[in-house]
């Protein structure tokens, strides 16, 4: 907090792009190259009215640069002496920034792990030698390596407070799939000190990531946004939004609950001013406060559950004692994860009885191939801590009993990695059967976890249930203990009826029970159907978070998928893909009604609705090429039909596609060239290894109004920057539209053309660039 | 150096539903669709002749000192790998014309087939090496060694232009692998060259 009384705290904006703005290289390399500039920026911020100032580090790993030690430490000198100059009455702080490492770590990349690990401590390890004040690690899209860091910065900087951001994309999630939830508890139960978002797009569009990520933590929220979406205008890149309108919206983003508030690349010192100006009158009424309660979360690296009040359902399936089959390989393994993901399960058990060692690489598989949350059977420390170091989400430990023996050897792994656990109701003297027993032990795990220093919320209690056959009377005795546990609850269903006839009938009845009165998770066989209906039947009559439930069990009886359907049935038939049912329908249409109509109506519908599927990726490849197929089809007999009338059908423009010289790969072009005649456009395909002379040539000789180029090779990409000049120099004004595997959207501004993504993003530019 | 023709591999599904694209966020794979990628994962087996050579230095051997410039380019990654051990394996693999030859026909008519066969195609290529790979790693353990990534030109930072130094340090024309001399692409387009680092125990 700072001296007024306000929680809020005012970081500093972007130093790449001022240095570039500054007429200096936007890299870490400006610490040598331009102390002075580097410094210069500092200054301004403090001036501004930053609390913390970051230092110019954000790529100095030993994977960048080989004289990463040197420019980490002139970089932190130079923080250290702009605050030293700038004599401002308060204290501002120093962030030593830590970027990624640019390499990925496996599986979305092939750095291994503790690799990783390695890098960050490399230059951690002189932050904390030159004593910064925090650390700031930013821009992180992958899970994986955020946790890499946040481990390395707590063992060779402890004590020294962590901030830790990472960067959404469209969609509310990273570009490696992780949504704000599971980025937050990630952050949070690695011991960032403050944690949230920065670059991305625009604070705009991280309402919704700091909105969700509040839910789920108590630490203060960090907010550093690039000042709008970048555009390539005339040879560099510029941001959209001023410092009137970047506050405007960073103020949403406080009012979500973000107290820690900066910038990122496009900011300068002028949007500091103008939110340190704006923001220092806000009352504390004004932002959403961290929960006093949160949410039991486990997570994967792309999905999460929540202890909460609709139980979790975790799959029991993968228990090598049960299933000795299973044994065998991992892929029977995977295979067992996946049908149950599929029957609705919310997270896995493994269990892995006498084979333990093989855990890590399982849950590896597991979080790979399936993708759920994961909770570890298992009472290894060792084998534990391998699982859970490089697992990529926040998984659920399986259990530690209230002996004294476990609590000591099992405590410091959840502490270490923030993990929640099931602590069971069991102790030295084995399972009690009284409820008063169960809910003593219950309490004295909760109190020896808060001593050790671990949160509360990361404990969920199993109150045991005992074989029907073995103690008959203990089921009630359960059940109870459910209602006086404060805490979430949960329990492998399924002990039950060991022994027993109709044991599915039991554990049907006993899910039921245990639902209505409330507990947070249940280990179940997710493939009994009976069982799930039994639970969400439940859920929904007893009445707790009435409406909530009452929807879920109103989806989980509803048809699944995207049930979308054209009523035309020419729509529906392009949507599924299907060229003889469309041919078939076209045909007879087009006897009472205009080729026109027929496109208007039925064709465009279905060709904007594949897109968006396409775009959702609710559809893949095949299924997409099908849809344009069935769409050629169509136009094909409606342009026939017209031309057999003298008529011939308007065409929005004229556009000549080719791969490049020295290319011979088309098969991603005549994908574009199918999809862009669907969308009525004119295309000429010139095909394979065309010279620029010759592309230009063809385009002057053609009339064409735009000219798309493919090349799958690096090697043969600067065709296209010669295409490019060459229209110049003849001073043709044909715009260019560049894709393929080779090219990236920076290529693509660096050499004047439009990116064309994939082949649906090149119908969109080509409609825009005619509507010009 | 070692050549191997007409090996067997075996196509990862899931390997090929990724090169088109497909995510666990796809509804469903409808029935049409399924049975056109089941064909044309048949089709891809019954297309290819996945054959291979390569070979293995010592890092101290004259021989690799002298081909050691012409193959890394000044790659970090490259060198980095060489750096850390103690032989390298260079090789190249292919799967033959044939079935470029049958994507090119249906391309024309058929871009469905074409796209799934081209991924068919993509992840046998991939799967020759990783077979070569396997055999590597063995010779590899019996010397108390394990193999490092395997690295390809034209990833990371190490130039497509290396392809061309490998393909004349082994003698692919024993298995029908040709360069362009001026696009470094390689004919069959569905070929791979490759360098693993044997590191020490």
């Amino acid at each position: 907090m700072n001296k007024s009384g306000s929680p809020l705290v005012f970081l500093d904006g972007a130093m790449g792009t001022r240095l570039k703005s500054l007429g200096e290289e936007a890299s870490t390399l400006a610490n040598l190259k331009a102390p002075d500039t580097v410094k210069k920026i500092h200054r301004e911020y403090i001036k501004a009215g930053s609390q913390i100032i970051e230092t110019n580090t954000f790529s100095a790993t030993s994977v960048n640069y080989s004289n990463y030690k040197k420019l980490n430490r002139r970089g932190i000198r130079l923080a250290k002496e702009a605050v030293g100059e700038a004599s401002a009455s308060r204290k501002v702080k120093i962030a030593g920034s830590v970027g990624p490492t640019g390499k990925m770590i496996k599986p979305v990349g092939k750095l291994e792990f503790e690799e990783g690990v390695e890098i960050f401590k490399s230059q951690l390890e002189i932050m904390a030698k030159e004593e910064v004040d925090l650390i700031i690690i930013e821009t992180m899209d992958d899970i994986l390596e955020m946790k890499a860091a946040l481990l390395a910065a707590g063992e060779v900087a402890p004590g020294i407070p962590v901030f830790s951001t990472m960067t959404f994309s469209e969609g509310d999630r990273t570009s490696t799939g992780t949504p704000p939830e599971v980025a937050a508890r990630v952050m949070d139960s690695l011991g960032a000190d403050v944690l949230g978002v920065n670059c991305s797009f625009g604070p705009e569009k991280l309402r919704e990531p700091v909105k969700r990520m509040r839910r789920v933590t108590k630490k203060p929220i960090i907010v550093q946004a690039n000042a709008g979406l970048p555009e390539y205008k005339d040879n560099r890149t510029v941001y959209s939004m001023d410092p009137e309108s970047y506050a405007e919206n960073v103020k949403k983003l406080i009012k979500e609950g973000a107290t820690y508030v900066g910038g990122c690349c496009g900011t300068d010192p002028e949007f500091i001013k103008k939110m340190v100006q704006d923001f220092g009158k806000l009352s504390s009424e004004f932002w959403e406060p961290a929960p006093e309660k949160i949410p039991v979360v486990i997570a994967s690296r792309t999905s999460w559950a929540e202890f909460n009040d609709f139980p979790v359902v975790i799959g029991e399936r993968i228990n090598l004692t049960a299933h000795p089959e299973l044994k065998k390989s991992d892929e029977k393994i995977v295979k067992e994860g996946l049908k149950q993901k599929k029957a609705g399960a919310d997270a896995l058990d493994i269990n892995l009885a006498n084979q333990e060692e093989r855990l890590p690489q399982i849950a590896d598989k597991l979080s790979r191939r399936v993708g759920l949350p994961l909770v570890l059977d298992c009472q290894n420390p060792e084998v534990l801590k391998k699982t859970v170091r490089r697992c990529g989400g926040v998984p659920l430990l399986n259990s530690i009993s209230g002996e004294e023996k476990k609590l000591e050897n099992l405590l410091p792994v959840v502490k270490k990695y923030g993990i929640p656990f099931v602590g069971l109701c069991m102790d030295e003297e084995g399972v009690p059967n009284k409820v008063e027993k169960k809910v003593n032990i219950a309490r004295k795990i909760v109190k020896k976890t808060t001593q050790a220093g671990i949160a509360e919320e990361n404990i969920i209690i199993d109150p045991v249930a005992f074989a029907l056959s073995s103690k008959p009377g203990s089921a009630r005795n359960t059940i109870k203990a459910l209602t006086e546990i404060d805490r979430p609850t949960l329990l492998g269903i399924s002990n039950i009826s060991s022994g027993l006839p109709q044991q599915a009938l039991l554990n049907q009845v006993f899910t039921a029970i245990t639902v209505y009165r409330g507990i947070s998770g249940i280990i179940v066989n997710p493939m009994d159907k009976d069982l799930m209906y039994n639970m969400y039947a439940s859920a929904a009559i007893s009445g707790r978070k009435s409406s909530v439930n009452i929807k879920k069990y109103i989806e989980y009886f509803s048809p699944k998928g995207d049930t979308f359907e054209f009523e035309d049935k020419l729509s529906q038939a392009i949507l599924e893909g299907n060229s003889p049912k469309s041919s078939e329908i076209v045909e007879k249409r087009l006897d009472g009604n205009t080729g026109l109509k027929i496109i208007n109506q039925s064709v465009i519908p279905a060709l904007k609705k594949v897109g968006e599927k396409y775009n959702k990726k609710q559809i893949f490849l095949p299924q997409l090429i099908e849809s344009a197929r069935a769409a050629q089809k169509t136009m094909d007999i409606i342009s026939d039909r017209i031309k057999e009338e003298g008529g011939s059908l308007n065409k929005k423009g004229k556009i000549l596609i080719a791969t490049v010289e020295g290319d011979i790969h088309d098969i991603g072009k005549n994908l574009v060239t199918l999809i862009l005649k669907n969308h009525s456009f004119k295309v000429k395909d010139m095909g394979v290894d065309n010279s620029a002379g010759k592309i230009v040539e063809e385009a002057r000789k053609w009339g064409a109004d735009i000219i798309a180029l493919s090349s799958l090779m690096t090697t043969t990409m600067g065709c296209m920057e010669k295409v490019v000049k060459k229209l110049k120099t003849r001073n043709m004004d044909i715009p260019v539209i560049i894709g393929g595997a080779a090219v990236r959207k920076n290529y693509a501004q660096k050499i004047g053309a439009y990116y064309g993504k994939d082949a649906l993003k090149a119908v969109d530019i080509a409609g825009s660039l005619l509507e010009k | 150096m070692k050549k191997i023709r007409g090996f067997k591999i075996k196509l990862r599904k899931r390997e090929i539903l990724r090169n088109l694209k497909y995510t666990s966020r796809v509804e469903n794979i409808d029935e049409k669709t399924e049975k056109i990628i089941q064909q044309q994962v048949e089709n891809t087996y019954s297309l290819i002749y996945p054959s291979a050579v390569y070979d293995t230095y010592l890092k101290s051997s004259e021989e690799f000192k002298n081909l050691k410039d012409d193959i890394l380019f000044g790659s970090e990654k490259a060198e980095g790998i060489v750096k850390d051990s103690f032989a390298v394996t260079i090789m190249a693999a292919t799967i033959g014309k044939e079935i470029e030859r049958e994507i090119n026909r249906l391309k024309k008519d058929d871009l469905t087939r074409a796209f799934i066969l081209d991924a068919g195609a993509s992840e046998a290529a991939e799967q020759s090496v990783n077979f070569i790979s396997r055999i590597i790693r063995r010779e590899a353990k019996a010397e108390e060694c394990y193999l490092s990534n395997r690295i390809s030109p034209g990833y990371g930072d190490w130039p497509l232009e290396a392809s061309r130094s490998l393909i004349e340090k082994l003698p692919v024309e024993k298995i029908d692998i040709k360069i362009n001399p001026e696009s470094n692409i390689l004919e069959p387009r569905k070929s791979i060259t490759a360098l693993q680092g044997w590191i020490q125990e």
